[in-house]
């Protein structure tokens, strides 16, 4: 009883900003299906691509095939006579001047024409029209006659810097002044080692693979636009829309009902998108634009491919003393980032570090935010070093890492709200088994070889406003939840609607969440940085808090009693001291006459002084044929440290993706370009760009999870996850192929092709 | 224009009239074609009853060409089949074995086309009609190069015959891609072994696809294990100079040096795997 008073108390606080995380949540942490996993898996979801107006046309974009060029000469007569075509945009329309936005997070970079006639890269747009449907789209594309100056191309980051190479912009080809980072001594800490290492890392490209391509459907109302796209972020795309359309932010509406796979590259507006408004306007016609499976191989985000330079010292004692690390990556066409140095200074306590990245334009498709952007190529890189170190001074590497687990945050000195990274290494590394598998070792005759190795991880997020959201209760006890977070896919919507079940205590099927939409939906961050959680599961609950807030005074004033003597349980009004006699919401008088209840929400500010980190290490188990070089990953084992678990099978859902995206990344994705004559991308399909299948992801995986109870990050108690569990993967995977073979595979991805000619390599030096 | 003959006669007769292309599972088909639309008139054999089953004869097996993946992997064959059956279960995934058929796998002629090995290693032929009449080819004499081969455009592949000689060998058939599954091969390697009452090699095949321009069979490596006891350590026996009248490419999937090793590789594992 007492406690009952205590939480009521609580709960009927107005100040719904300084909730406490839950104690016993009886919705939270419960491993409930998807709230729109019946949609999604029936067909029955409406993605863009399923979108069908009346009188909608359809476009396409004509595309250069050469990865640098000059338009000289559009004809675009012959397409415009074509049937069905409607209308046609090109660089010789006032509109093709039009110039893109950079998101906010690219601070600078020359401008984005929207038809530029110097192409920079293989499938840069050239023109683009509008059709009755896609077929006849496609065919008048067919009959545009450009005429095109080739130009001699830059594929490689190494390349770009080096006198007589083209040059991409009137800039230059260094896309911002290398960003230096350095702390303590670095010579110094050379000196204090006693072992180093030194060694080259690189990374390639890597393209999203979403399974829905990107796509825009486009419709003016007089001089209102609205544009439906998959997207994890409405009003970023709606805010560059309105600039480049010079539109009152008001006159663009942004709808994003599903997503269909995102990981970083539906953040952000893309040409398609200004496109199809651009057409539908001409035409004062919907328009329909979808990217076929190749143009989104070529022009639609990228994780962009890394050269890293290391060295590193350690004491006997397994104490890192320095460390030295260069990027050059290659950031593609336009800006965007290809760093991957300056991660490295933030992952373990190392004293004296200086770190560089520095990043180029290649004529190649521009990069994207790609899952845990940056961190995963340096994970390739700065684990694998970690495990040269250990193996030099004989250390055991769960060990070494055990031994440089920061207390605070290495460069800032901040501490963190909670960090189980060490507990992260302890539990998984018992689980898996780790210090038996890493003494079995096979027959030397036998030509299969195991091994196991192991990475650690962090990822930094960041909570906070502003964002606003609203939930709506109705007098039959169901609820609307209104909401900008898209779901990409991760389970944004289920978990927020367990945040409302859990605070209003109501069921699950009568919460209703909304789409994602600029137009009935409040101001709210994009869904990125592994965020959502953190920023909307405060602002959820504290709108839902709002709601029972005024709900229980409501029922005071007609139960007259002191609104905290009432609970809200199973969607009835329980007074406290009577709770043998409910009041169903639907007989409070008060309630029915106002239809309904708003509240409102906003995250509270971030903690301040303190920073949010997930953390997590993950061990993997390969088998690896001496003779052939293929690599079958037979194991993995995931332990993180994600704050409070919201649904085990959401978490679970994206550690395991975030997995099998490492096992692609470490093993066989790759974007290939031709070096020798065109520079083109050879392998822009699914058939020759290959992620993992079902039989190339281990049958034996496991998440573990450590939950550090941390009441300061924000009031659910948990941090992100979206990211990270891709971050230590593909290291973890090589890791295990140096304990199986001796060999340190510093190239990914690890094709057979690779692995064989090092181990060819390897008999002939001896 | 579009056909869809029912009966043979009115399939070939098409063929013959409207300079047609051949459309069976459209498997490859459509993919080559891109976006393009076809620029000849379009036959479609899938409703030619005569063109589907397996029927097992006095001399031969015959299977026609409608034949699908999935059908032949559910179809009671002997050992000597398994190498295809193996093979069948690796073309594409589930649904392109349903509709992806044996004639189309074959009169497709890729380098990497994963039923040649088997067959060329069941010694089978291929069974031609156009309305001139029938003819027989050896499936070894009728892929003449990468994407080449000796039928005629009037000619339909009605079924492929496998001759009845060494139904209860065992077959192995092994496939290297860049993954586990729908993946176009690297290289890949069926073997039918025969053995006599001494458990010497009485027939061996060995024909190695993806590493020239058409499949081949190792005829030197054949000749040279005749006779020889089926044993472990076979495989020991297999030289680099086996495969040296293979001609691989580099390509994006691989290597020629790659693909070489690769073969060796695969046929020693077949070997051992056969013998064991
Ligand atoms: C996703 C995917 C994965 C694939 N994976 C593999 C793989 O792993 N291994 C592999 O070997 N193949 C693979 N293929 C290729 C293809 O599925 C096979 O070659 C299949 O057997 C082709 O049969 P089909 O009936 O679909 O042929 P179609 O596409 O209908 O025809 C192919 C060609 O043969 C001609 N043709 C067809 N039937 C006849 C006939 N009876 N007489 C004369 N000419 C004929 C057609 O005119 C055409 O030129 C894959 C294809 C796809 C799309």
């Amino acid at each position: 009883m007492k406690q009952t008073e205590i939480s009521s108390e609580r709960n009927s606080s107005t100040d719904a900003q300084n909730l406490e995380p839950w104690t016993n949540p009886t919705v939270v942490g419960k491993p409930l299906p998807r709230v729109d996993g019946y949609e999604r898996v029936s067909g029955s979801a409406i993605y863009p691509a399923d979108l069908i107006l009346p009188d909608m046309l359809h476009a396409a974009i004509l595309r250069c095939p050469h990865p640098h060029a000059i338009v000289k000469n559009l004809n675009t007569e012959a397409a415009r006579k074509s049937p069905g075509v409607r209308a046609i945009v090109s660089s010789a329309d006032p509109e093709g001047k039009l110039v893109i936005p950079y998101p906010w997070w690219v601070p600078e970079g020359p401008p984005v024409l929207l038809f530029d006639q110097h192409c920079r890269y293989q499938g840069e747009e050239v023109a683009a029209l509008a059709a009755d449907t896609p077929y006849q789209a496609y065919d008048a594309l067919r009959l545009m006659k450009v005429e095109y100056e080739e130009l001699s191309h830059l594929l490689h980051a190494q390349d770009a810097l080096k006198p007589g190479q083209p040059l991409l912009h009137n800039t230059g080809n260094l896309v911002r002044r290398p960003d230096t980072y350095q702390r303590g001594d670095l010579a110094k800490g050379f000196g204090e080692a006693d072992v180093l290492v030194e060694e080259t890392y690189e990374t390639s490209c890597e393209i999203h693979a979403t399974v829905e391509t990107h796509v825009a459907v486009a419709r003016w109302e007089g001089e209102q636009l609205t544009v439906w796209v998959p997207t994890q972020a409405i009003y970023e795309e709606q805010k560059s829309l309105a600039a480049t359309l010079r539109l009152p932010v008001s006159s663009v509406r942004v709808i994003s009902q599903y997503v269909g796979g995102s990981f970083g590259c539906k953040a952000e507006l893309s040409k398609h998108t200004l496109i199809a408004a651009l057409l539908a306007r001409k035409t004062r016609r919907p328009v329909k634009l979808a990217l076929s499976r190749e143009e989104s191989f070529l022009c639609a985000g990228n994780r962009p491919p890394n050269v890293m330079c290391l060295k590193a010292g350690a004491k006997k004692d397994g104490s890192l003393t320095a460390l030295e690390f260069t990027n050059l990556g290659a950031v593609g066409a336009y800006a965007d980032w290809a760093d991957a140095a300056g991660w490295a200074a933030g992952s373990y306590a190392c004293p004296n570090i200086r770190t560089q990245d520095t990043e180029v334009y290649i004529n190649a498709g521009k990069a994207r935010a790609f899952r845990g952007p940056g961190a995963a190529q340096s994970a390739w890189a700065l684990e694998q070093m970690i495990d040269m170190l250990a193996d030099k001074i004989g250390m055991d590497p769960v060990e070494f890492r055990l031994k440089n687990v920061p207390a605070t945050h290495p460069r800032t000195g901040e501490p963190y709200t909670s960090i189980e990274l060490r507990e992260c290494l302890l539990k998984g590394a018992e689980a898996f088994g780790w210090t038996k598998a890493r003494v079995a070792r096979a027959s030397s005759s036998d030509p299969v070889k195991r091994g196991v190795g192991v990475a650690s991880c962090r990822w930094i997020t960041e909570g906070g406003p502003p964002t606003t959201v609203i939930v709506t209760l109705f007098p039959d006890g169901s609820a609307t939840l209104n909401m900008a977070a898209a779901d990409q896919g991760t389970g944004t919507k289920t978990i927020m609607a367990m945040v409302v079940a859990e605070e209003l205590g109501i069921p699950l099927q009568k919460i209703h969440v909304e789409h994602a939409d600029t137009g009935t939906t409040q101001y709210g961050k994009s869904g990125g940085g592994s965020h959502s959680v953190m920023v909307y599961a405060p602002a959820v609950r504290a709108a839902a808090a709002d709601v029972k807030r005024q709900l229980l005074e409501i029922a005071a004033g007609e139960l007259k009693r002191p609104a905290i003597e009432l609970s809200l349980k199973d969607g009835k009004i329980v007074p406290v001291r009577e709770p043998g006699q409910p009041k169903n919401l639907s007989e409070l008088k008060d309630l029915t006459r106002r239809e309904q209840i708003a509240g409102i929400g906003h995250p509270p500010p971030e903690p301040k002084g303190r920073l949010i980190a997930s953390f997590g290490a993950q061990f993997a188990e390969v088998e690896v044929n001496v003779h052939t070089g293929e690599i079958r990953v037979i194991r993995l084992l995931a332990c993180h440290d994600s704050g409070r678990v919201m649904n085990p099978l959401t978490h679970e859902s994206q550690i395991f993706g975030g997995m099998v995206m490492g096992i692609g990344f470490a093993l066989t994705e790759q974007r290939v370009l031709d070096d020798h004559q065109t520079g083109r991308m050879v392998n822009a399909n699914w058939h020759d760009y290959k992620i993992p299948t079902a039989k190339d992801v281990p049958f034996d995986q496991l998440c573990l999870t450590i939950d550090p109870k941390d009441a300061e990050c924000n009031s659910a108690g948990a941090k992100g996850v979206g990211e990270i569990g891709t971050v230590p993967t593909a290291p973890a995977i090589a890791n295990a192929v140096y304990h199986a073979t001796g060999i340190r595979v510093t190239q990914a991805p690890i094709s057979p092709m690779q692995m064989l000619a090092l181990l060819a390599a390897r008999r002939e030096a001896r | 224009m579009y056909l869809r003959p029912t009966t043979l006669d009115q399939a070939v007769d098409a063929l013959e009239h409207h300079r047609a292309q051949v459309l069976a599972g459209g498997t490859d088909f459509y993919p080559a074609l891109g976006e393009r639309l076809p620029s000849t008139p379009v036959v479609d054999i899938t409703a030619v009853a005569e063109l589907k089953g397996i029927s097992v004869h006095e001399t031969f097996f015959r299977i026609g060409g409608l034949t699908t993946w999935s059908e032949l992997l559910a179809a009671q064959l002997p050992p000597c089949f398994d190498a295809l059956k193996s093979a069948a279960r690796e073309i594409g995934g589930v649904q392109i074995q349903n509709r992806g058929t044996v004639a189309g796998n074959l009169c497709n002629a890729s380098p990497a086309a994963d039923s040649v090995p088997p067959l060329l290693a069941l010694d089978a032929e291929v069974e031609l009609v156009s309305i001139g009449g029938r003819r027989g080819v050896l499936l070894a004499d009728f892929i003449v190069g990468s994407r080449k081969t000796l039928r005629r455009a009037d000619e339909l592949l009605t079924a492929v015959i496998v001759p009845r000689v060494v139904e209860n060998a065992r077959s192995v058939f092994l496939k290297l891609g860049a993954r586990r599954y729908l993946v176009i091969s690297i290289a890949m390697v069926a073997i039918v072994l025969a053995v006599d009452e001494q458990r010497r090699i009485r027939d061996i095949r060995i024909a190695v696809g993806s590493c020239s321009a058409r499949a081949q069979r190792l005829r030197e490596l054949e000749q040279f294990l005749t006779g020889r006891p089926a044993q472990a350590r076979l495989d020991a026996l297999v030289m680099p100079e086996h495969v040296k009248s293979l001609s691989p490419i580099d390509d994006v999937r691989a290597t020629a040096a790659y693909r070489s090793d690769a073969a060796l590789i695969l046929v020693r594992r077949a070997l051992q795997m056969c013998a064991s």
